[in-house]
Parts: C-alpha cells; structure tokens; sequence
C-alpha cells in the first residue's frame, strides 16, 4: 500500500475518532462544566479532582485501566458482553481513549465560560419570570458559547494526538484504530519508513495548527 | 518584555548544564533489542563482562544510534535493522549472528491450547493477538499464516498490537484466546503458556544480530566474543533463545 493511501486511512481513522468522541463526550462535559461552576466547598473540590485525574495520568496508565475496565476479562467486561458490545480492539475503544484524555480540557473550559458569564444577566431573567432551564438556554449557554467552543476545539486537538490509551486499549489495526499516531509509530519499525513517517508527521503538523487556528478564532470572539 | 530573553536563555543554559552531567560511561555501552532484557544482565554477570545496558524496540535504537546516541555495541531483534545500520556506513567490522528468536503461539495461562495453525480455525480462538505487520514480529507472523493459507481465513480474528510487548500483555491478560508471540516472551511472563513453535520453514528466521559501531571504543569487539561464547549461548538458551548450530 502507498504511503498516500496509507497516510488518508489514517487520517480518516484520526478525524473519525476525535469527532466521534467530541460528539458523544461534549454533553458530558458541558454539565460537568456547569456543576464544578456551581458547586462549592469540599464538593468541588472532590470533583476537581476526578476531572483533573485523566489530564495527569499517563496515557498509558489510562489504556491499562479501560483495559482493567472495559476489556473482555476487565471488571465490567462480562456485563459489557452480554450487551454484545466489545470496546477493546475496536474503533469504539479508540473513541473511549481519546474521550479520556480530551474530556478534563472541555470541562475544564467549560467550567471557566459559565463563570465567566455575569450572574446578574442570569439574575434578570430569572426575575423576569424565566424558568432555570430557559436561563440555562437563553442565557447562560448563547453567552457561554464561543468559550465552549474553543474548550471544543481543545478536546478535539487532544483526541487527535492521542497515542499511548489507544494503542494499549484499542491495539493497531488499519482502518479501524490506526490513527496517525499509530501509523507513525508504525512507519518508525521499517527500516525504510522515515519517508513515510515524516509525511504522517507533516499531516499531523498541519491538522494540529488547523485545530489550533480553530481554537483561537473561537476564543477571540469572546475578547472582542 | 526585557526579561524575555533571559526566560529562554536561562533554561536553555540549565538543559545545557544536564546534558553536560550526561557524560559517556566508561565502559561499554549495549544499546540492545527488549527480547533480551532478561538474558543480558545474567549474561554479563556469567562471562564477568562489565558493560551498561539500555533496551528498546530495535527500530527506535537504530534509529536513536543513527542521530548520534552514544553505542558501542548494538544488538538488534533481526537482522535487518543491523544491515541498515551498515549500509550507511554505521558500523565496524562484520555483525555476528548470536542467536535466533523463535516465533510461537501461545495461550493464556489454563487456556485450551490449539496443538497447530489450523486448530486456530476453532471458533473458541475468536480474538487471536497479532502485532502490527511492520514490526519483526508481525512481519514473521503474516509471512507464517500466508504460507500456511491461513492467512485470510484468520485475518478476521486479529486483535492488532502495535509491537512484541503490547501482543503479550494481551494474552497475559486474557483478553485474547491465543497469539503470536515470541518464545522469549512466554519465558518472560508466567501468565501465558507456549501452545506450540510455529514451523520454522513458513518464515524468515530472526535472527538477533550483534555489531560493532563505528565510533566504538576499542573494547567494543571483545564485547562481540563474550556475545558469541559458549557461556553466553547457555545462557542465551535459558531464557528460550535458540543457538543451535551457530558458527563458533
């Protein structure tokens, strides 16, 4: 297979994988953003910290422990069975490990854009008669907005260069879990790979400065 | 803002320092191949060699040895890696052939355990680890099952890993039914079991290769004598390498 095919199978696998997994995380992370805004006290920092725990760990700590988890012989890996759901080896388990590491980023900005809103906006239309949802709606989210969006962005940036969680949890299989990272990785066991791993490596330059120009003209709407 | 330069300078000057701490050890330096990480400290201490050690995948140490890392000896899982070391003019001398790493299926621990590579076809072996075809490993594995045309038959049952030790994890978890791995692999982790050697004929064999760099220090080549000795072989052999008719 050609170096071109190669590098587009990755990079399809890699795109699929950070949007997947910012598509089904980023509800997750925008209410655990919203309840460490609200919360007080030991409660948050309680949950400080268990949001925080991914953004430490090694990657490859965090593969080990979905594999501990979630793998077919792991603590919910029978429970997981009888739903006929298998997430190791598989691209669902590549979605898992990216959404690991990319969760705390989101939540984190998350939790920043509903402080930074002013709470005497909420506090108008909360007199006004609205209900806490349609303040939440209307108000607190539309403000929130372009902070959510760069915290989006962070996530999906971090999805895109995971590589050790995925590589112990979901292994390396072409077309399926070989993301970019794992196909450079892959190219730098041949002798003769270099030309190919610097290709994957310009790509991945490339789609990391596309994520990040994406970040900061997000976030810049929020300064103007 | 006038302080910026000094921000960059000052770190940069203590990376300097670190590196400077990072000085050549004395003796000789073996960056070698992961299989032998277990062989090789019973190795020195058996032929009274005193050398440092430093193990990896043979890709990344080529490659780590090509940029300039500081290497005597460098001994490489197959022998290819060594060969391209060569062909750039890397190395000194001739490589030596010191011993041949076997491939093996294996199970995990109290598994059923398949007696051939057809037997691989039961459904029970639904999830078989596999390493990535660009390893030496994977590469071998492949070559195997083709010439066995079981290749396509199996393919679907792959659990993919990207290098020896990711396969092995697998299996020592049971997370796959069976695997390749190889016969150093199985005498390292006690949680899985050799099923059966796969037949030498249906691959190239892996042939783990010692040479000498080419900016080595004089002791260097001795070093390849200890790796080549009867002492070394046996104990090369006890940790499940094969070194049976090598040249003396």
């Amino acid at each position: 297979m050609g170096w071109l095919s190669e590098l587009s199978e990755a990079l399809l696998v890699s795109a699929g994988v950070a949007s997947t997994a910012l598509g089904l995380s980023a509800p997750f992370a925008i209410a655990t953003g919203l309840a460490l805004a609200r919360l007080r006290g030991l409660q948050r920092a309680v949950a400080m910290g268990a949001v925080l725990v991914p953004m430490v760990l090694p990657p490859v700590v965090i593969g080990f422990g979905l594999l501990t988890a979630l793998g077919r012989h792991g603590l919910f890996g029978g429970a997981l069975d009888a739903l006929g759901v298998q997430l190791a080896f598989s691209f669902a388990g590549a979605v898992a490990a990216a959404s690991c590491v990319g969760f705390p980023l989101f939540a984190l900005s998350a939790k920043s854009a509903f402080e930074s809103v002013d709470p005497k906006l909420e506090e108008v239309a909360r007199t006004l008669g609205a209900s806490r949802w349609r303040v939440l709606r209307q108000v607190s989210l539309p403000l929130a907005f372009p902070a959510l969006a760069g915290g989006a962005t962070l996530f999906f940036a971090r999805a895109l260069g995971e590589f050790g969680a995925t590589m112990i949890f979901a292994g390396d299989a072409p077309g399926r879990t070989r993301t970019l990272a794992l196909a450079t990785y892959a190219a730098l066991q041949r002798p003769d790979g270099d030309a190919d791993a610097v290709s994957f490596c310009v790509a991945s330059l490339m789609l990391s400065m596309l994520a990040i120009a994406l970040h900061l003209s997000l976030t810049r709407a929020r300064h103007a | 803002m006038r302080l910026a330069p000094s921000g960059v300078v000052a770190p940069l000057m203590l990376l300097c320092a670190l590196g400077c701490i990072e000085t050549r050890p004395r003796e000789v330096h073996v960056c070698a191949a992961s299989s032998l990480a277990q062989a090789m400290p019973e190795l020195l201490t058996r032929t009274h060699t005193g050398a440092t050690t430093a193990f990896g995948a043979s890709g990344a140490l080529a490659r780590q040895i090509r940029l300039g890392a500081p290497c005597d000896v460098f001994i490489s899982a197959d022998a290819r890696w060594a060969a391209s070391l060569a062909e750039d003019g890397l190395t000194r001398g001739a490589s030596v052939h010191i011993a041949t790493n076997v491939v093996v299926v294996a199970t995990p621990r109290d598994a059923p355990r398949p007696a051939a590579l057809s037997d691989l076809q039961a459904p029970r072996y639904a999830h078989i680890a596999v390493a990535a075809p660009e390893a030496p490993l994977g590469e071998a594995t492949r070559a195997a099952l083709d010439n066995a045309h079981l290749l396509s038959v199996l393919k679907p049952h792959f659990v993919l890993a990207s290098d020896a030790n990711t396969t092995r994890m697998w299996l020592a978890r049971g997370e796959a039914n069976a695997g390749f791995v190889y016969a150093t692999d199985v005498a390292q982790e006690p949680a899985i079991e050799r099923a059966f050697d796969v037949p030498p004929d249906l691959y190239e064999a892996l042939h783990v290769t010692a040479v000498v760099l080419r900016n080595a220090r004089p002791e260097a080549e001795a070093m390849l004598g200890v790796l080549a000795s009867q002492e070394a072989r046996s104990v090369l052999r006890a940790h499940a390498f094969q070194v049976d008719g090598l040249v003396e």
